[in-house]
């Protein structure tokens, strides 16, 4: 019967929601427009372009050494990060870089391969327009590395002539161990927060009309029925859980498939998607059932999702924020959910994020049932 | 089958139902008429179980609704006053929910929901949206939605409020019809004509307390054998009302919605009494209806007003 009653409410307001098209607007469209905007616009705050395209290098060489062809010889061969083009004058080079045809100059001044013969220090010029700067550090640090190597390899040879046999060096072998972490991208990071922001909304917006139902018939005909308080409350909170969840997980899917965002592991994105809307869904039940005044659940909700969305990361990553109000975020059930979505991106493991999650399910549960104190009570 | 004891209801000071008592029995289409205001949707409440009486009791079938209240609300049947569907459901989506609500499965739920929308009229339209049913048809199938569970006692708080002639013909039709096969209604309406024609047993009520109680007939006698007349004039009419009332044979004389409205054992006698009295004023009456003894009649004798002046936003 309990099962039943549930079962029904949740399909009367999934219907609610899919047969009202400013509903959908509102719930998706917006969301989805906001995630593509925000995640353009803040793309260079999280330092998302985890590739870097490839680029055009022109290279002036005015040394007809042996030492400046290797170097040329060297760029040449990094085919994977650059394109190297031979250019007779730096003015020509300089020309086809303000055309947009390359991205960078390099420059080997004339004695190159005699200075280098000669240990003395020798200077590659490296130039590049102000918005090619990443390209142009790249560039240089690939010719300093070139150096270095260059520079032990003649040392060894020095020294095996010296000693009369092959020297062999013992070099430390340094070698990166990966933490298994990802960086995240904008899009990613506004995915998550709008999704947390948009179902919060949601979630205020699902207690108003429970607020507004019970100044309604609609609400004296459920409590004359013969259904029991508890059963008429849990089939509000599994009719605002079957929306908030449906919700999350269209806006997430519509993330992933047509803005092409990355989340985390499917089954630990949608394990928290389930537990943060078991959260919401107790929190709009409570606030549905305790308010009586419709109109001061708006006013209250309308300010308080700003300031919560705010605190718990949605609109600005809560790093961003002082010490003290980064607190917020550990405790409030979006900046809760959106940390933990984080990470997972970032590639925490579902063990990690355990502590969040019980933490958004115990308090959904103590939610749900405070809201089942007061709900379905006799009028007056 | 139904009975209510010494029922009182209040809202901080006020007595919203004022120590009633009545008895439905079963097959009864009973009428609980009175202005807006006089506590009827008050006392249908208490009896639905939506609101804690302050004391008194109700009983059904013996069963205490204090005790019990799950005995009764699977036995009744409630329409409310507004339309309390779900307009974005269609009629037979609606009719679903509420019967799964009243506990209502399975084949016993396919039943009922064919039987409410041939009750309804809305066979036809088991699959529009109630957003798109007219007036009419919403206040139809908010009545459906009272029987999905096909309750012993149906209990109707003004259904016919703000609807078309031909519409409320439909629901009165139905309501009767329902009885005549044997439900127990119980109808809530400030429109005399209304609980005239449905109701075989009645409650008036005034300002939470009820001022008639039994059998229609029994009701209308309480005016006595005063016939009602009413008399339209043009001129100063609260000024006529006014020597009208010095003549004693002139019973219950007030002046609204341009009539003059008294009551009288010789209704003729009164009329050239009324008339040669509106001479003096050099007022004459321009249409003269003269009303044998009923509710309307019965209402003013025990109120000195008119049901009809107590329309919609006035209280009692």
């Amino acid at each position: 019967m309990m099962a039943a009653i549930a079962i029904q409410m949740a399909k009367v307001n999934l219907l609610r929601m899919l047969r009202d098209r400013r509903t959908l607007m509102f719930m998706f469209l917006m969301p989805v427009v906001l995630i593509a905007i925000l995640g353009s616009a803040f793309s260079g705050m999280f330092g998302s372009q985890t590739t870097i395209k490839k680029f055009d290098v022109a290279i002036v060489n005015q040394d007809a050494g042996h030492a400046a062809q290797e170097l040329v010889s060297f760029l040449s061969s990094q085919k994977s990060q650059v394109k190297v083009t031979g250019f007779s004058s730096v003015k020509a080079a300089q020309a086809a870089t303000q055309n947009g045809l390359e991205d960078v100059v390099v420059i080997i001044p004339k004695a190159f391969s005699a200075d280098v013969a000669a240990k003395k220090t020798v200077q590659v010029q490296v130039q590049a327009p102000l918005n090619r700067d990443t390209d142009k550090s790249i560039t240089q640090s690939l010719i300093a590395g070139y150096g270095q190597q260059a520079a032990m390899g003649a040392y060894i040879q020095a020294q095996t002539q010296a000693i009369g046999e092959p020297l062999q060096p013992v070099l430390a072998q340094i070698v990166e161990k990966s933490p298994g972490m990802h960086p995240i991208g904008a899009g990613s990071y506004y995915a998550i927060g709008m999704m947390a922001m948009f179902m919060l909304m949601n979630a205020f917006n699902r207690s108003a009309s429970m607020v507004e139902e019970k100044a309604s018939d609609l609400y004296r005909r459920l409590i004359a029925a013969p259904a029991s308080r508890n059963a008429l409350t849990i089939g509000n909170w599994v009719a605002n859980f079957s929306v908030l969840f449906v919700q999350g997980a269209i806006l997430l899917l519509a993330a992933r498939w047509i803005l092409s965002v990355h989340f985390g592991p499917l089954a630990q994105t949608g394990l928290l998607l389930g537990c943060y809307s078991f959260c919401l869904a107790g929190i709009s039940t409570a606030l549905g059932s305790f308010f009586r005044n419709q109109q001061v659940l708006n006013g209250l909700t309308n300010i308080g999702t700003q300031i919560v969305a705010l605190l718990g990361g949605s609109m600005w990553p809560v790093f961003a924020f002082p010490h003290a109000m980064q607190l917020f975020a550990k405790v409030l059930p979006n900046g809760i959910t959106v940390t933990a979505m984080v990470d997972t991106v970032m590639g925490v493991g579902t063990s990690t994020l355990m502590v969040p999650m019980l933490y958004l399910l115990v308090l959904g549960l103590v939610l749900g049932v405070i809201a089942a104190l007061r709900y379905g009570r006799r009028l007056a | 089958m139904l009975e209510v004891h010494n029922l009182t209801k209040r809202f901080g000071q006020k007595a919203a139902v004022d120590n009633i008592s009545f008895q439905v029995n079963v097959g009864d289409a009973f009428g609980l008429l009175g202005p807006n205001g006089a506590g009827k949707s008050t006392t249908i409440s208490v009896i639905a179980g939506l609101l804690t009486p302050d004391s008194g009791e109700v009983l059904l079938d013996g069963q205490s609704l204090r005790k019990n209240p799950r005995y009764l609300k699977q036995r009744i049947g409630l329409v409310p006053q507004t339309i309390a569907l779900y307009d974005h459901l269609s009629a037979e989506e609606n009719l679903r929910f509420w019967g799964t609500i009243y506990g209502v499965t399975g084949k016993q739920l396919s039943d009922n929901i064919e039987w409410c929308l041939d009750v309804a009229g809305l066979k036809d339209y088991r699959k529009q949206r109630v957003k798109k049913f007219s007036g009419g048809m919403q206040r139809r199938l908010n009545i459906a939605v009272g029987m999905i569970h096909r309750p012993q006692l149906l209990i109707m708080d003004e259904p016919t409020v703000g609807i078309d002639p031909q519409s409320r013909n439909h629901i009165l039709e139905t309501v009767r019809s329902l009885n005549g096969e044997g439900m127990t209604v119980i109808y809530t309406s400030h429109y005399m004509e209304e609980v005239q024609y449905l109701c075989k047993r009645l409650v008036i009520m005034d300002d939470g307390r009820m001022i008639a109680y039994g059998n229609m007939d029994e009701v209308k006698q309480l005016a006595g054998t005063l016939a009602t007349v009413r008399m339209e004039v043009s001129g100063d009419g609260s000024a006529a009302a006014a020597v009208l009332k010095q003549d004693t044979a002139l019973q219950n004389v007030l002046f609204a919605d341009g009539q003059l409205v008294f009551q009288a054992a010789d209704a003729a006698t009164a009329v050239g009494r009324a008339v040669m009295a509106l001479s003096t004023l050099d007022m004459q009456p321009v249409g003269i209806k003269i009303e044998e003894p009923n509710l309307e009649a019965a209402f003013l004798h025990l109120t000195g007003r008119q049901l009809r002046d107590m329309g919609e936003g006035q209280t009692a």
